[in-house]
């Protein structure tokens, strides 16, 4: 299978190789009929809340995933789709969580998903991939 | 005046150690309120000349508030503050009418409004907003990302620092 005709220069992510092979093995699965490929990187860190009644008690650690439209432009507010998915205490094991968000997005990825799509009206098959990887200590297990 | 003369004469005043205080003061001292009209009055007509005539003492007020309130938001806040400006004005100029087609415009115009329309209550609208189910998974707020994935054409923002708050909680 030829790879995706990628531009020469990159200066969003929608251009990048990774999303537009997303989108191009989204279109190869669904044909013409109407699929929403989308993209998902997750990130995660430990953040003291300096700010609030929860100050100066115990660090917390937050896991977020950003899951974008391959079709959306790079304006989008990224922060409009960023999804806080989980949060606990700095140092205590997020073994737990991380396993059950692996096992959410083997469901997502499956192909027996799809969601209501309010520009069109209609349920749309959806076609997820994640991209990228967290950096720092808070690496996902697998 | 027989204060003010005492004052003058026996105390040194502090000077204000610049001239937009100096100016502010000025026009403090001429008349009550002075100093407010002047600022407002430099700030839309773009001159250092008082036009106080034509101020209405409300819109003073008015614009007196805005700045102390802006001056704590972010640039995105303040584009977001402009544009509920913007649709409260065009609300306020709709014409009352006996249609049963739509409701009389509300506007948020008392704290008792907002908090019982926007924030809490059965009826309100950030509760009811559609939004992922917070779990608690070993001492974690956990949220599916089916669920983010499901809701993610409903108006986030709304919802957001709630599940934040709730996240917190866990």
């Amino acid at each position: 299978m030829a790879p995706p005709p990628v531009q020469d220069t990159v200066t969003k992510i929608t251009e990048s190789a990774a999303v537009l092979g997303i989108k191009e093995r989204a279109s190869q699965i669904h044909g013409n009929n109407e699929v929403i490929a989308l993209y998902c990187t997750e990130w995660s860190d430990d953040f003291d809340p300096s700010v609030s009644t929860k100050a100066n008690r115990h660090s917390c650690w937050i896991k977020t995933v950003t899951i974008m439209s391959c079709n959306c432009n790079d304006k989008v507010d990224k922060m409009s789709t960023t999804f806080p998915i989980a949060v606990g205490k700095k140092g205590t094991s997020h073994e737990a969580v991380e396993m059950l968000f692996a096992d959410d997005l083997k469901i997502l990825r499956s192909g027996n998903c799809s969601m209501y799509c309010k520009s069109t009206g209609s349920v749309v098959p959806i076609f997820p991939r994640t991209i990228g990887v967290p950096t720092g200590p808070a690496r996902t297990p697998w | 005046m027989i204060q003010e003369s005492i004052t003058e004469s026996q105390y040194n005043i502090i000077s204000y150690g610049n001239s937009v205080s100096c100016n502010f003061f000025d026009y403090d001292k001429k008349c009550f309120g002075g100093g407010s009209t002047y600022l407002i009055s430099r700030a839309i007509t773009e001159t250092p000349v008082l036009v106080s005539h034509v101020i209405h003492p409300q819109e003073i007020c008015y614009h007196m508030m805005i700045g102390n309130f802006v001056n704590n938001l972010t640039r995105s806040q303040r584009n977001d503050f402009a544009q509920i400006i913007s649709h409260t004005a065009e609300l306020a100029s709709i014409p009352k009418c006996d249609s049963p087609k739509f409701l009389q415009p509300s506007l948020p115009t008392s704290a008792l409004f907002i908090d019982g329309v926007y924030m809490r209550g059965k009826f309100a609208l950030l509760p009811n907003v559609p939004h992922p189910t917070v779990r608690v998974i070993d001492n974690h707020g956990y949220v599916s990302i089916l669920d983010c994935v499901a809701t993610m054409d409903s108006p986030q923002l709304l919802w957001r620092p709630h599940l934040y708050k709730i996240l917190l909680l866990r």
